[in-house]
């Protein structure tokens, strides 16, 4: 009687048949005891035997009509072919070919002249995407003598020891621009007075920002932490105990560890070789290139393996941890702080690529790696971060521990949470609103959201605002809140619109009806925008460009958007907005009451940031995403270059991925410092304000890390993990699971948003 | 000649790269060595699951032509959009179906009142009128069990009717509802104990 809650599954597991052998056993020796429950177990049994005879009165087949109109549906193609791209390339190509093969062949015979690789050489170098596999053959190929590398020199910076970076081209144009940045840290912006300046506000971070602890418990230096790894990792393979625990914190790479502990010999014997080639390099100090290489080699034919040994290869990576997992940083593009010390970005807070993802992968399908923004993954959840202190519009939080899937760097969560405006201090708003009526907004009840969101946005109205509606490019409406919802009940979707003219038209009614002293928007509500030139693209970006300086801000709602939705994306961007991207009637009322004071009372505009790190600490960097978003080290106080602005209450986030140096001389120097920059509304200054996180914050480890801090690393990790399918560097959905269901059961209140976000890994396994 | 044994060998580059494309992001895939298109392949599973599927869609929507209509929804579903991005039909089909009937009854709630579950009328006509009185007795026999299930919300009935009535194990339940497996027991057990207590209520 006193545990029959604990025997009630088990009851119906065992009318299932799915009940083990133990349980069943301590079922029946309850229902012997208990009378209730052996009376409620019989009861249950024959209502499932009743259920079982019925036989329901189920269609059996599909009708022929149906089948018909299944086989008969056309298939919808929202890629482009190859075959049609092809169709164009070749020709093209042929032509190139024919035109520029003699400049090339002569360009061959110099370089022979000269004692260089020969050219065709070199483009097979650049221009082909390089796996772990190739990595050997492209060293060898790309020397400093091929004729991009040339270029960097005498533009001024060193690459001797650039690191083997894969993508090359793309990549390589970056490094350009980085040598640009490094001629920017000579600036006179980065004087001896404002290192006197960064003191002082170090200060003050101490005392406002109580959160960042200055983290001494863990007194061990960097060197040290990775002998003992060692160690520790040769007592596994000799004992095959798990007396690693101490040197390994996480708990979900012991848990693979002890897996991959039950590995047949050969596979074991694979690790010690493993572990062999990471000793010997740590003892070599990494930075000797050569003995990289070799280990390298050992890497590869762990890779080698067929694909029943994946799983296991994955488990011997973590457990060679930090080892093997220094390989994989030559997967990920990192930025050496010796050679570009600044991330400077332009903020942004849409959710639309998470958005469509969802949707995708809730649909059982793979979203495709372009419409990935790893930024509006991050910048979906609400972190929560401590409000301002009074005065102060922002408030800033670095947190910085070990990460998680790549053991041997670090992240870096650089969070800005904004204030939230008080009833009486809003300006007024003035709204016109953009709503796309076309054909396809009839799918899906896609006309339906953006109604009901015209609705909701009227009856956020307040005594001084205004509303003006467009549809389409037919109908305007305007008026009180009664006769706008009135007069929305008489649209229907449908015919061809061209967007470009419609835009066109809203914005130039928004100017004809500007209010002053008050906040002019244009909220565009579409589902989609295809079809446009590049061209008409551009000139639709100027003109918002345009209208932005007038003072119109503007907001994209995307009601089930579907495919390229880059366009929307910039659009935004531009205009000073947001791109929010709503699938479902529950997120559309969510934007429009608890998120409404985020979306549209903006407490600062124009908000970029800053991050620089100190290279005698910090060896090198990369963000997460934002890579649209990025803008050169000099254009952070150049007002002229546009970036977004930040809403009531909203929080922005960052991820970084750090390696350190190994020889960090004192705890006390700072190891990266955060500066932003923002306009308040009204007022025609910018103000400045910037943090700093010292070297002795950078010891953490995982599970030191604040957990909101955590989350914003697991959500970037799975976007780039989306929009990186092929590269192994990012860890499979699986791994992430793990660690977001332990960070959510032991760490983080129930929140729908982190269920949600668990369902999505769990559905792209 | 060097000339033209580079344009070979930048063709072949060309032609491999294309190639190799094309196969990645077409919808024609190999089956046991036989090219088999969408439409083809979807005809088959549409023979090998309809049934199933039906079944599945009517515990839920309780009604056979919105039954229909959800199950040519997925299969329209996976025509437009093509096959090449789903690992397993069967279960990617269930959770089209389980998202179209939540959202229809969502959408409608008159739905879930409206419509009535029903069982199979007796196969033979003569049977019935040879024992009117057994025939009376059977549908008398389902009829509370019917009605109990009819106001039980679409969520039990659902994992009432697959386990019990079509017999799915935990792991295919788990699969096609989203539900952990450990899950389930419990979801079942209440379920169970809802339906009782309604037969009960109704008997008395």
């Amino acid at each position: 009687m006193t545990d029959c809650g604990k025997f009630k599954k088990f009851i119906a597991d065992k009318l299932s048949d799915n009940i083990n052998i133990i349980d069943q056993k301590m079922l029946d020796e309850h229902l012997a005891k208990c009378e209730e429950c052996s009376r409620e177990y019989e009861e249950f049994r024959k209502l499932a035997s009743l259920i079982a005879e019925m036989k329901l009165n189920a269609p059996q087949k599909l009708s022929d009509k149906a089948r018909e109109l299944i086989i008969n549906t056309k298939q919808r193609r929202n890629g482009f072919s190859w075959l049609r791209v092809a169709a164009i390339l070749v020709p093209i190509c042929l032509v190139l070919y024919g035109m520029l093969l003699p400049a090339y062949n002569s360009a061959r015979v110099k370089s022979r002249v000269s004692g260089g690789p020969s050219p065709s050489e070199g483009v097979w170098g650049e221009s082909k995407q390089v796996g772990p596999g190739d990595m050997l053959m492209s060293v060898d190929r790309i020397s400093p003598a091929t004729g991009f590398q040339a270029e960097s020199i005498s533009s001024g910076a060193s690459f001797e020891k650039k690191p083997l970076e894969a993508p090359a081209k793309s990549e390589m144009k970056r490094s350009q621009s980085q040598s640009a940045d490094f001629s920017y840290r000579a600036a006179p912006a980065l004087s001896s007075a404002s290192e006197v300046k960064a003191k002082d506000s170090r200060f003050e971070k101490k005392q406002t920002a109580g959160k960042i602890q200055f983290d001494n418990d863990v007194p061990v230096t960097e060197t040290s932490n990775v002998t003992t790894t060692q160690t520790s990792n040769v007592t596994v393979d000799s004992k095959h105990s798990i007396s690693h625990e101490m040197a390994m914190p996480d708990s979900p790479n012991i848990k693979l560890n002890n897996s991959a502990l039950k590995l047949p010999g050969v596979m074991a014997s694979r690790i010690a070789e493993g572990n062999d080639a990471g000793m010997k390099k740590d003892v070599a100090k990494t930075g000797v290139d050569k003995e990289s290489v070799k280990n390298e080699e050992i890497d590869i034919s762990l890779d080698t393996d067929s694909d029943g040994a994946e799983r296991k290869r994955e488990e011997t990576k973590s457990l060679k941890g930090r080892f093997a997992a220094s390989s994989r940083n030559e997967l990920l593009p990192m930025n050496r702080t010796l050679e570009n010390a600044f991330s400077t970005f332009s903020i942004s807070t849409d959710n639309a690529s998470y958005v469509q993802a969802r949707k995708l992968i809730m649909d059982g399908r793979v979203p495709p790696p372009e419409i990935i923004r790893p930024e509006d993954f991050i910048n979906n959840f609400n972190y929560h971060y401590p409000a301002p202190p009074a005065g102060e519009t922002f408030y800033c939080t670095m947190d910085s521990f070990s990460n998680v899937f790549r053991t041997q760097n670090r992240t870096l969560v650089v969070g800005l949470q904004g204030r939230t405006l008080g009833p009486g201090e809003d300006e007024k708003h003035k709204y016109t609103v953009l709503l796309d009526s076309s054909g396809s907004m009839a799918v899906n009840d896609r006309m339906f959201s953006a109604l009901r969101a015209v609705s909701l946005l009227a009856g956020k109205l307040r005594p001084g605002d205004s509303m003006r509606v467009l549809v389409g490019g037919r109908m305007l409406i305007t008026g009180n809140q009664t006769q706008i919802k009135n007069a929305l009940a008489n649209v229907r979707p449908g015919g061809v619109e061209f967007f470009a003219d419609n835009l066109l038209n809203a914005y130039n009614d928004a100017e004809r009806n500007f209010v002053s002293g008050a906040r002019n928007r244009l909220v565009i509500i579409t589902d989609s925008c295809r079809n446009l030139s590049p061209e008409k693209q551009k000139f639709l970006l100027e003109r918002t460009k345009y209208y932005r300086k007038r003072d119109i801000a503007n907001f994209v709602l995307g009601v089930g958007i579907e495919g390229d939705d880059s366009f929307l994306e910039r659009l935004a961007a531009e205009g000073d907005g947001a791109f929010v991207g709503v699938d479902s009637a529950d997120e559309l009322q969510a934007l429009f009451s608890e998120h409404f004071e985020a979306r549209f009372r903006e407490i600062a505009r124009e908000v970029k940031i800053q991050v620089e790190f100190n290279p005698q600490v910090v060896a090198s960097w990369r963000q997460v995403g934002y890579v649209k978003r990025r803008m050169a080290a000099q254009d952070f106080r150049n007002d002229s270059v546009d970036a977004s602005a930040v809403g009531s209450g909203q929080c922005v986030t960052a991820v970084y991925e750090l390696t350190l140096r190994p020889d960090i001389a004192s705890d006390d120097m700072w190891a990266a410092r955060t500066r932003f920059r923002y306009q308040l509304p009204g007022q025609p200054g910018r103000d400045e304000r910037e943090y700093l996180l010292s070297a002795a914050d950078l010891k953490k480890q995982w599970k030191d890390g604040a957990p909101a801090s955590q989350l914003a690393a697991l959500a970037g990790e799975f976007a780039e993990s989306l929009a990186h399918p092929n590269n192994s560097a990012f860890s499979p959905s699986r791994v992430i699971l793990d660690h977001l269901t332990r960070l959510r059961q032991t760490r983080m209140p129930e929140d729908r948003q982190i269920l949600e976000l668990e369902e999505m890994l769990r559905r792209s396994k | 000649m060097l000339l033209i044994k580079n344009a070979v060998f930048f063709l072949h580059v060309l032609i491999f790269c294309f190639s190799a494309r094309h196969t990645d992001s077409s919808v024609i895939f190999l089956n046991g060595g036989r090219v088999v298109s969408d439409s083809d392949r979807i005809r088959q599973l549409m023979d090998e699951h309809e049934r199933e599927l039906l079944a599945y869609a009517y515990a839920i929507l309780k009604d056979g032509m919105l039954a229909e209509d959800a199950v040519q929804h997925a299969f329209i579903k996976m025509m437009s959009g093509g096959t090449s991005g789903i690992a397993s039909p069967r279960a990617w089909l269930y959770k089209v179906i389980r998202n179209y009937c939540f959202d229809e009854l969502r959408r409608n709630r008159l739905l879930d009142r409206v419509c009535k579950l029903e069982t199979l009328p007796s196969e033979s006509s003569d049977c019935a009128s040879d024992e009117p009185d057994k025939a009376m007795e059977e549908s008398e026999k389902y009829s509370d069990m019917l009605s109990a299930l009819n106001r039980l919300t679409p969520e039990m009935r659902e994992i009432v009717i697959l386990k019990f009535n079509q017999c799915k194990s935990y792991r295919e339940i788990a699969e096609i509802t989203g539900y952990s497996v450990s899950n389930i027991g419990f979801r079942l057990h209440s379920a169970l104990a809802k339906l009782r207590s309604m037969l009960t209520e109704g008997s008395l």
